[in-house]
């Protein structure tokens, strides 16, 4: 019994170095997921033709629903600016809350109604999931084979007095 | 005429230098070219390049009409100074649009405008998905191709002014290698053109064409210098021979040929000298004319060769006898001059004469004979005779006559009366040559009788009838005929006037008798006897009517010519008789040796017949002597009856005198003659 035992302390070591591994390893691809997200965003600011008016406003807000990952890395690159304006991060509880945001990144797929859609008309909606992008929203993160891929609504930015440069085109699946 | 006045060594260095420029030209021209289109393709090449990239960059712009990204992409063309437009052309229209920011060129657009177009489109579509939704039209104005052309241009030029500067260095150096030869032979050229030295020699530097040259340089100089010499040689030559010619000119310009005496002019010469040296110191001086007794007769005896070598006998003589100081002088013929520059007083000419005189007592002897030249010797003083050259000379001339006419083998000085006696005979002299071309000339004809008185022959005696003087004698004009030699032309005249006048008379039907003509010695010359005969034969008359009489006198000299004068008269028929016989030649021998036909006896002998019995006995040997050689006898002068009864008593068969009658003109005597034959017929 001490033998299964040492055996069993000796496997469970094992296994529980193994998870340790295995689970590290999985916390550094969420991380560079969540980086490569944050740099998206900060180029999202960038690479979107804005509506004329809003140019005048010395400040792009990037708002971020709800507590992502990606605010940790953003926040590093919270020093930038968007030619400009300068880069101010929120981190909204609710919608309600992103009146005078630029970009809201949807991080739990929200749903989007009309009327939210209708409030932000001029503003780029970012969320995780293909259905977002069903559901209204502009431009959608997916993970395929471990990749990011960008699927951008170029029709309904274009409605929302938006344009998307095509050096970001060129990388998204664009819908048309 | 640049190309004439350069020098060889500066024509070299610049064809070399020109020949590398050319060369450097042409090559540097085809390398520009090759390089100007090879630059421009890869301009090209790149841009289309630049222009793929472009349109594979702006595709998705283009498609999603991202304007902003497109000029943001062509905006990156700046990048490329080549491209100074670029278009993005979307269903024909224009949706970007680039254009370089304007730059500064090179201005050499017109020279790369010469060989390509300015500018250069290209087209590249823009493709996306598979199909064309664009084009992209870059358009190049080439800059670089500017620059690089100036860049070029200016290397170029440097490498060309380098290397026709090295170049020209270098032909400048090499030239040496060509010139040199050259430059020594045209040293040697004109050292040997400055001082005609042929002796100098190039010095060969090369094996090469310019050593043949220098070679054959060389050999040529040597043949020149050769021929130098020689030609020197022949000019010293003929300078000697010229100096040896002017010599002998000069000689025979001041001396006589014959006898190597002084002449004429170089005798002048002197007197002139003497002439003013005696103005200045008032001396006296002779001047001495001397002439040879008869020399004419030996000339026309024995021929000029003779008489010559006498004349340089009598110069040997006369040389002899004159001083260190005297000049010794032939003028002509046989006629000598002396001039004796330093007399005291007349005493020393005469001494002089006198000297001269002896020498000639002896006897030249040429071709073994004997010959008694005696000299007749005139002498004029300076100043009493004259004081010029010509009267001086002149007046001893006139001197030398005086004693020429007293005899000669004399001397004597001039004096004023000699001058009138000379002027005389030179007058007479000048008028009987009038005298023979205005017909004063005439003949007396003689008749000639035998013993019974019945007429036989006429003699032609020629008289001059001058027109101021009168009637003039042969004996004062026939010597000075014989010494100037118109004897010859009167001779000639009486044997024509003899002929004519018996043609006449023949004409006017006369008996024709013989008429005798007198033939000088000093006529006789070859062809007269044949003249004779033509002239009597041109009349158609017998030549038995002209009897030609010669003086004794003649038989003295030259008897050879003189025998076959007479020979050639006797073939031709002619009667031969010796006249004045027994005043002359006293050998008797020519006689029987000559075909001699008839004695004409000298008057001298018939005048005193009757007083002199010398005379009577030589008439009577004289007629003896012709009866005993079977000739006739003629006696001359006969003017008495006692002349006449003495002749005929001893024999003589004719008779010729004023007894029967004087010389008759032609008319007369042909009166004389019909009175004759009338009364012979009426008796």
């Amino acid at each position: 019994m001490p033998c299964l035992n040492q055996g069993l302390t000796k496997a469970s070591t094992f296994l529980c170095a193994f998870l340790a591994i295995s689970a590290c390893h999985a916390q550094d691809l969420i991380n560079r997921e969540n980086q490569l997200k944050a740099v998206y965003l900060m180029h999202f600011a960038e690479l979107t033709r804005w509506p004329s008016h809003q140019q005048s406003n010395p400040e792009f807000t990037l708002c971020l629903l709800g507590h992502p990952p990606v605010l940790k890395f953003l926040k590093e690159l919270s020093q930038k600016t968007i030619g400009t304006r300068r880069l101010t991060l929120a981190s909204q509880q609710s919608i309600s809350s992103t009146s005078s945001c630029q970009i809201i990144y949807f991080y739990n797929n929200q749903d989007l109604s009309q009327k939210f859609l209708s409030q932000f008309s001029e503003t780029l909606l970012v969320g995780n999931h293909q259905e977002f992008i069903t559901k209204g929203g502009h431009i959608s993160f997916q993970v395929i084979d471990n990749k990011i891929k960008l699927l951008i609504n170029l029709p309904k930015i274009r409605n929302a007095n938006m344009d998307i440069s095509s050096k970001l085109l060129r990388i998204a699946n664009v819908i048309e | 005429m640049f190309k004439y006045n350069l020098s060889i060594k500066n024509k070299l260095i610049l064809v070399f230098a020109f020949t590398m420029l050319i060369s450097l030209l042409l090559a540097g021209s085809i390398f520009f070219i090759q390089d100007v289109y090879s630059t421009k393709k890869s301009i090209i090449e790149r841009i289309s390049i630049q222009s793929k990239i472009i349109s594979s960059n702006t595709a998705v712009a283009v498609y999603f009409n991202d304007v902003e990204a497109l000029k943001e992409l062509l905006e990156s063309l700046q990048a490329d100074k080549e491209i100074v437009t670029a278009e993005i052309i979307k269903n024909n229209s224009i949706i970007a649009h680039y254009t370089r920011p304007s730059q500064e060129s090179m201005g050499f657009k017109w020279v790369l405008q010469l060989v390509m177009e300015p500018t250069k489109e290209v087209f590249q579509p823009i493709i996306y998905r598979g199909q064309t939704i664009a084009q992209l039209k870059t358009v190049t104005d080439f800059p670089t191709l500017h620059n690089h052309v100036f860049n070029h241009f200016l290397v170029s030029s440097i490498v060309l002014f380098s290397s026709f500067l090295i170049g020209f260095g270098i032909a400048s150096s090499l030239q040496k290698i060509f010139l040199n030869p050259i430059q020594h032979l045209l040293k040697a050229t004109k050292k040997i053109a400055k001082d005609k030295k042929y002796d100098i020699r190039v010095t060969k530097i090369s094996n090469d064409e310019l050593g043949v040259l220098a070679d054959h340089f060389n050999l040529m100089l040597e043949q020149i210098h050769k021929r130098d010499k020689n030609l020197e040689a022949e000019v010293a030559k003929r300078t000697e021979d010229l100096v040896t010619l002017n010599n002998t000119l000069n000689f025979r310009a001041n001396h006589d040929i014959l006898t190597h005496l002084a002449n004429r002019e170089l005798f002048n010469d002197h007197l002139n000298q003497t002439i003013a040296q005696a103005e200045r110191s008032k001396t006296k001086f002779a001047v001495i004319f001397i002439d040879l007794d008869q020399f004419k007769l030996i000339n026309d005896t024995m021929g000029h060769d003779f008489g010559d070598r006498i004349l340089c006998h009598v110069a040997t003589k006369l040389s002899a006898c004159v001083r260190k100081e005297d000049t010794l002088a032939r003028m002509g013929g046989d006629e000598f001059t002396v001039l004796l520059p330093i007399i005291k007083d007349a005493a020393n000419a005469t001494s002089f004469a006198q000297k001269i005189l002896e020498s000639f007592t002896f006897p030249i002897v040429e071709q073994q004979a004997e010959f008694h030249i005696k000299p007749s010797i005139g002498i004029s003083l300076y100043p009493e005779d004259g004081r010029q050259a010509d009267i001086l000379q002149k007046n001893a001339d006139t001197a030398m006559y005086a004693a020429k006419t007293e005899g000669g083998n004399c001397y004597r000085f001039f004096s004023s009366q000699m001058s009138e006696k000379v002027h005389k005979r030179l007058t007479l002299e000048g008028e009987l040559h009038n005298a023979i071309k205005n017909n004063e000339l005439l003949l007396h004809y003689q008749p000639q009788l035998l013993q019974d008185g019945s007429f036989a022959a006429f003699e032609a005696l020629i008289r001059w009838h001058h027109p101021q003087k009168g009637m003039i004698a042969p004996y004062e004009f026939i010597p000075v005929a014989e010494e100037t030699g118109q004897i010859n032309h009167i001779g000639d005249w009486v044997i024509e006037e003899v002929c004519r006048q018996l043609s006449e008379w023949r004409a006017l039907g006369y008996e024709l008798a013989p008429v005798h003509i007198n033939i000088s010695p000093a006529q006789i010359k070859p062809g007269l006897a044949e003249h004779i005969h033509q002239t009597v034969a041109s009349y158609q008359l017998s030549p038995d009517l002209i009897g030609c009489e010669i003086t004794e006198n003649a038989f003295a000299k030259n008897l050879d010519k003189l025998k076959s004068f007479l020979q050639q008269l006797h073939t031709h028929g002619f009667p031969l008789a010796v006249d004045d016989f027994g005043t002359g030649y006293s050998s008797l021998s020519y006689l029987k040796a000559f075909p001699i036909t008839c004695l004409k006896i000298d008057r001298s002998f018939i005048m005193d017949i009757s007083a002199s019995k010398e005379d009577a006995s030589l008439v009577k040997g004289i007629i003896n002597l012709a009866h005993s050689l079977k000739l006739s006898v003629v006696a001359e002068g006969v003017e008495s009856h006692q002349h006449l009864d003495f002749l005929t008593a001893h024999g003589c068969q004719m008779i010729q005198g004023y007894y029967y009658s004087r010389p008759l003109p032609a008319n007369k005597a042909c009166h004389w003659l019909k009175m004759r034959q009338q009364s012979s017929n009426s008796a």
